[in-house]
């Protein structure tokens, strides 16, 4: 196993996620390295490599974010801890911006958290299969799982449901 | 024509819509799907609803993760030592504040009586300390170099708080807005990807809150009347709470005090 190799192609998408998952980059960044120095000291098996980094990523900052009181009163005061990029060139198509992923990330922040993190899972491109091995489940419960999230969140931006809840 | 009985689930046409079953079972429901005009209504607004959702995700703004790791595993495994729980480094260098002001970094001239109880320290100690703060890295253009270091002055003086960020962070600072007794400054820097880092004393929280253009959160308490910033070459800005309206304002450019 060449975690390097790993670490370069996987470390940037895995911090994406959980930032996306938790809303705190700090606390992603810390879950991305801890989870490759787990890596290096217990690889795991058979299983693929990149669901286990996701499924070890998530349960860490899951794990994090419940024991620390503190972290989760600084996530609920501040729903709108989606970063910038840039300084905005047009104020009101940055205010916009912004308060479009204010909206995305209170309507995740609203899911429970097995629902959030099938979302982000499937928005990282992940196979029904890898979902379920790092949530638990099986593979063909992934469909009525992601439908519930898709709906759940759809409800939660005011987006076409695509059916009944 | 086709059968309502057989008709296939909405998760079953989410899962097929996303690739997943096997051979057999996709050629089934792709059978079905021709003709039944039906479930292709519904596997359409399924698509739809994925799309949607999946877009809304994908207009978080994620900032550069380059920001936040390192560049490389060695460097995780450099940071590793073992029984030492890290630290985010937000809180870290907040700690390291707290010690500092605890140590006494306070001017030889007298300080009220609650400032001192504040920052916990002696007025015999040492003016002013400095404390190391890390620059982010470069997001993108090849190998990323190690962080060097930049040294953040803290003055407290008479009650009020000067905080320098010297060197290549020159930059701006916009007070957005409050939030109760919060204020969000955004640190903007002159070169790209550099984090200043705003280092106040116990009892002033700050929140690293952003990435490029930097948010920070400062809860001030009730006590704190004024805070000053320096950034690089530029005026020192005087924050007085008064000022911070909900708001928010914005300090221009090569301005010692807030604009309107």
């Amino acid at each position: 196993m060449d975690a390097d190799r790993l670490y370069r192609e996987h470390s940037a998408a895995l911090f994406r996620y959980l930032h996306r998952l938790c809303g705190d980059p700090e606390l992603a960044a810390d879950a991305v390295q801890e989870t490759f120095l787990r890596l290096l000291d217990r690889p795991p098996g058979a299983e693929g490599v990149k669901a286990w980094l996701y499924r070890v990523g998530t349960n860490l900052v899951i794990e994090r974010s419940r024991t620390s009181a503190r972290r989760l009163r600084l996530l609920a005061r501040s729903p709108d801890r989606a970063p910038r990029q840039e300084a905005p060139d047009d104020p009101e198509t940055e205010m916009e911006r912004a308060e479009r992923q204010r909206e995305v990330r209170r309507a995740l922040d609203a899911l429970p958290p097995r629902d959030r993190t099938v979302l982000l899972m499937r928005a990282e491109g992940f196979a029904h299969r890898e979902i379920a091995e790092a949530v638990g489940g099986t593979t063909q419960s992934m469909g009525s799982i992601l439908l519930r999230a898709y709906r759940k969140l759809a409800a939660q931006l005011n987006l076409n449901a695509g059916g009944p809840p | 024509m086709t059968h309502p009985q057989s008709h296939p689930p909405d998760e079953a046409l989410l899962a097929w819509l996303e690739g997943e079953g096997t051979a057999a079972d996709r050629r089934a429901l792709r059978l079905h799907l021709r003709a039944c005009g039906e479930c292709r209504e519904r596997a359409r607004s399924l698509r739809s609803l994925a799309r949607g959702v999946l877009g809304r995700i994908a207009e978080l703004d994620d900032g550069p993760a380059g920001a936040f790791l390192p560049p490389t595993l060695a460097g995780v495994r450099a940071r590793r030592r073992p029984g030492i729980t890290r630290s985010r480094p937000p809180l870290r260098w907040a700690a390291a504040l707290v010690a500092l002001a605890t140590t006494g970094a306070v001017l030889a001239s007298p300080l009220p009586q609650r400032v001192r109880e504040w920052l916990g320290g002696s007025a015999r100690e040492p003016a002013q300390r400095t404390v190391p703060i890390p620059h982010s890295t470069p997001q993108t253009g090849g190998p990323i170099p190690r962080r060097p270091s930049q040294e953040l002055r803290f003055v407290p003086e008479r009650g009020e708080f000067r905080v320098e960020m010297p060197g290549p962070a020159a930059g701006s600072i916009t007070l957005t807005r409050t939030e109760g007794t919060e204020a969000v400054f955004t640190v903007a820097t002159a070169e790209p990807g550099v984090h200043p880092v705003l280092l106040l004393p116990d009892g002033i929280q700050v929140n690293h809150r952003g990435s490029a253009a930097t948010d920070y959160t400062l809860a001030l308490p009730p006590r704190v009347s004024l805070v000053r910033l320096r950034i690089g070459g530029r005026p020192e800005v005087l924050v007085r709470r008064a000022q911070i309206r909900p708001e928010g304002m914005r300090i221009p450019p090569g301005s010692s005090e807030p604009g309107p």
